[in-house]
């Protein structure tokens, strides 16, 4: 079928066996691709090994995917999906990313990857089109993500695109990312330490036989007319030239940046002033770049640091790399305080020589200096946990370096600890020096959230707290509130509401909407979602992506069906937490978020605590589970064609007792 | 007649157009977002007022601003004292306005 190179490659590195297998029609239909294949390929493997089995284990799976769209040269399928049980959460993790692999591994021949097993000693993968080979890795071991791109490249060529992992994948840190195409970050859930698990240094993909179109006139024709749209916005013209290094600007004016550990939401003036893209631009970008070939936005930016741009320039001079974004300046500049766009950059580059989360260093980093601030913690407990003395005040660099390599070495208390996780390293301070420590952690189920306060935007309050990945902003974006949108929340819901920032209204409908279309739907198309969620302007549509679809690969999609694959996925991923234990009572946001009120911006005087419970309860009711238990019903996975999905849920108890379920078990005579 | 003194901020990517990320500007009588749009489309020129408004002009272009036709340009946005703006929304002495892109996320 177009569209799809139509195989699965599955890699036993126990057994050291590879297999082909074909991936069946009726998945494309039901799941689109990418996030959508990799759930159901997610759920079949659990099903076979058991849901609770180790995520450090041989018996966890990485799978990586790519959509119809990916591959095609359209500029629109330039994210590829990697799923797994999360090392970071102990529940469903998946991460995207840009880059070139995806596209290659399609060319290859296969649109998924599934990894199982363990390698007794370090492996890298070789798929050159229909070989494919496991290889040794002893000497890329231990060598950065950068490195180990280059002798790989030295060995194979260069017309060839790895993922790998550095030190913190192979040292098992929870939250090691995987390196797409050697800048490109799959981030937040710890697939870099589910390859270190599997002593898996690399995969190396060259693919040479392009992937064919159903009606190729026609699809360069839509894209055309999609690139038109989208060009038309503002927003491509601030994207396209900073990417999200604009976003702090704006978040000053929401009142949702997370200055000094998320204590402050409107940055400090000198902070603001650092953190100018256009100085970015003047001082640093070189020129613009795409994250994946041919993407029509190329929202990242090429930098090179000369030497005397700020304070901290000389000691970076000749550095050079692609980003940093939005997160990188929110976890380092802002919420630790470092006033210097040379040292971000240069912290970007060095956590993916690492290959390391950013969030999960920059919050880790930032609690610790809040603990200084308060004088709860000193010189001497940090002597004790580092081995050596290390300022915590804002701002310092050091700090930010020192538990860094703390998380990554692992050879001190606070290293063991922190590799571990901001929650865990909460935990063990409050337990070892008897101190309120959890209560200054800024946390989502056991992780960093996403670096930006919440309170003042009761939909991205809802959209952390529910999340099936841990506690962050990519598993259901959108502008439509921070943007006071209410034409646009007029179309979908019939009422202004979702569009008005500061309020409860409609925020649970709409959390649901965007995490089944702007990442559930676009993650299994292969589309960014930063050109779904912020061209929610008239510049792609759900009708228009199933037009795209129809042209890559002949399949016919209506709008209503794309989404309904998004809500699959959705489900999917739900039903997987849940069968670990997740309820409701999961679905929570941090102390300080619940109940310290902002004290400043446009949302002042909010807290989660006062809005977030009628959120969640029209959040459920939306998807059709239970609204005190979270857990989903029969009827709403029998009417997702999940029937099979019930089935388990209910022999493990964790089904929702209402509905027609209940009404079966009244009939046996049971309670209910 | 009044006179209504406004603080303006410039973010990209209108920032790049103005050249500069702030301005005083000083409107005749009362205002709205759409006045103050269409004394800086004077002051800045046409690049100001196409990245800032999309206009239906039929082809016919208009030397002045007309409000039946326009509407703030997709993906743009504008704050009046740090609350969500359109081009309807009344100014007032010593109000602080602000055009910007909307991004979100990173």
């Amino acid at each position: 079928m177009p569209g799809y190179a139509g195989k699965i490659l599955r890699v036993d590195l126990t057994k050291g066996e590879v297999q082909k297998e074909l991936l069946p029609v009726s998945w494309r239909k039901m799941f689109i691709g990418g996030e959508g294949i990799n759930d159901k390929l997610l759920w079949e493997h659990f099903k076979r090994v058991g849901f609770d089995s180790d995520p450090l284990g041989p018996d966890n799976v990485l799978i990586g995917g790519s959509g119809p769209l990916s591959g095609t040269g359209s500029g629109l399928g330039s994210k590829m999906k990697w799923t797994f049980k999360s090392p970071a959460y102990n529940m469903f993790g998946d991460s995207a990313s840009g880059g070139s692999f995806h596209v290659y591994l399609k060319w290859a021949g296969y649109d998924h990857i599934v990894v199982t097993g363990k390698a007794k000693k370090p492996v890298y993968i070789w798929i050159n089109d229909d070989q494919v080979e496991i290889r040794d890795a002893s000497q890329l071991w231990g060598r950065s993500t950068y490195e180990t791109d280059d002798l790989i490249k030295e060995e194979l060529g260069e017309d060839i695109a790895t993922v790998t992992i550095g030190r913190a994948g192979e040292n098992l840190v929870r939250f090691a990312n995987i390196i797409n195409t050697r800048h490109r970050a799959a981030g937040r859930t710890g697939g870099g330490c589910v390859m270190g698990s599997k002593n898996l240094k690399a995969i190396a993909v060259r693919g040479t036989k392009g992937v064919e179109i159903n009606d190729p006139e026609n699809f360069m024709k839509k894209v055309k007319e999609i690139d038109f749209k989208m060009s038309k916005t503002a927003w491509y013209d601030a994207f396209a030239r900073y990417g999200t290094l604009v976003v702090s600007d704006f978040y000053d004016l929401v009142g949702c940046n997370s200055q000094y550990n998320v204590q402050r939401v409107v940055t400090t003036p000198d902070l603001a002033k650092a953190l100018d893209a256009n100085k970015f631009g003047r001082d640093l970008k070189v020129h613009d770049v795409a994250c994946s070939a041919g993407c029509m936005t190329g929202c990242s930016n090429w930098w090179r640091i000369k030497g005397d741009e700020t304070p901290m320039a000389k000691r970076f001079a000749g550095e050079k790399g692609d980003k940093p974004e939005y997160v990188t300046q929110a976890s380092f500049a802002v919420m630790c305080d470092i006033h210097d766009m040379a040292a971000v950059a240069y912290l970007q580059n060095h956590t993916n020589r690492l290959g390391i989360d950013i969030m999960e260093c920059g919050s880790t980093t930032s609690f610790m200096m809040e603990l200084w601030d308060r004088g709860l913690i000193d010189e001497d407990d940090v002597k004790e946990w580092f081995g050596e003395p290390i300022d915590f005040g804002w701002g310092s660099f050091d700090a930010v370096e020192k538990v860094i390599a703390a998380m990554v070495n692992q050879d001190t208390d606070f290293g063991k600890w922190a590799s571990r996780g901001i929650w865990y390293t909460a935990n063990k301070i409050a337990e070892v020096k008897g101190i309120p420590a959890t209560k200054y952690a800024v946390v989502g189920k056991g992780g960093s959230p996403m670096v930006e306060d919440v309170r003042a935007t009761p939909l991205w309050a809802t959209l952390f707290a529910v999340s099936s990945r841990g506690c962050d902003h990519l598993k259901g974006i959108t502008a439509i509130d921070k943007t006071g949108n209410t034409e646009l929340s007029r179309q979908l819901f019939g009422d202004p509401g979702a569009g008005e920032c500061y309020n409860k209204k409609l925020k649970g409908r709409a959390a649901a909407y965007f995490e089944d279309y702007t990442t559930a739907m676009a993650n299994s198309t292969g589309i960014c979602c930063f050109q779904v969620a912020y061209t929610a302007l008239g510049a792609i549509v759900p009708d228009d992506v199933a037009e795209l679809i129809y042209y890559v690969s002949g399949l016919k999609f209506t709008a209503e069906e794309l989404l309904q694959a998004g809500e699959r996925a959705q489900n999917i991923e739900h039903a997987f937490n849940r069968l670990l234990g997740f309820t409701r009572k999961d679905d929570t946001l941090c102390e300080r978020w619940m109940k310290e009120p902002l004290k400043e911006g446009p949302g002042k005087g909010m807290k989660c605590e006062d809005y977030l419970k009628e959120c969640l309860d029209e959040y459920y009711q939306t998807r059709g589970w239970d609204v005190k238990t979270a857990l989903p019903t029969r009827e709403k996975l029998e009417e997702l064609s999940l029937g099979d999905v019930a089935d388990v849920l209910e022999a493990q108890g964790k089904l929702a007792t209402t509905g027609r379920q209940a009404e079966r078990v009244d009939k046996k005579g049971g309670s209910g | 007649m009044t006179k209504t003194r406004v603080e303006v901020n410039y973010h990209s990517p209108v920032k790049e157009i103005v050249g500069k990320g702030a301005d005083v500007i000083t409107l005749e009588g009362e205002a709205t977002v759409f006045d103050l749009v269409g004394l800086l489309s004077e002051k800045y020129g046409n690049r100001f007022r196409a990245q800032v408004v999309e206009e239906q002009t039929c082809g016919n272009f208009q030397p002045k601003l007309d409000p039946k036709s326009c509407k703030l340009r997709g993906g743009l946005v504008v704050f009046v004292n740090s609350r969500h703006a359109d081009l309807t929304t009344c100014i007032q002495n010593e109000d602080k306005v602000v055009f910007m892109a909307v991004i979100c996320g990173g």
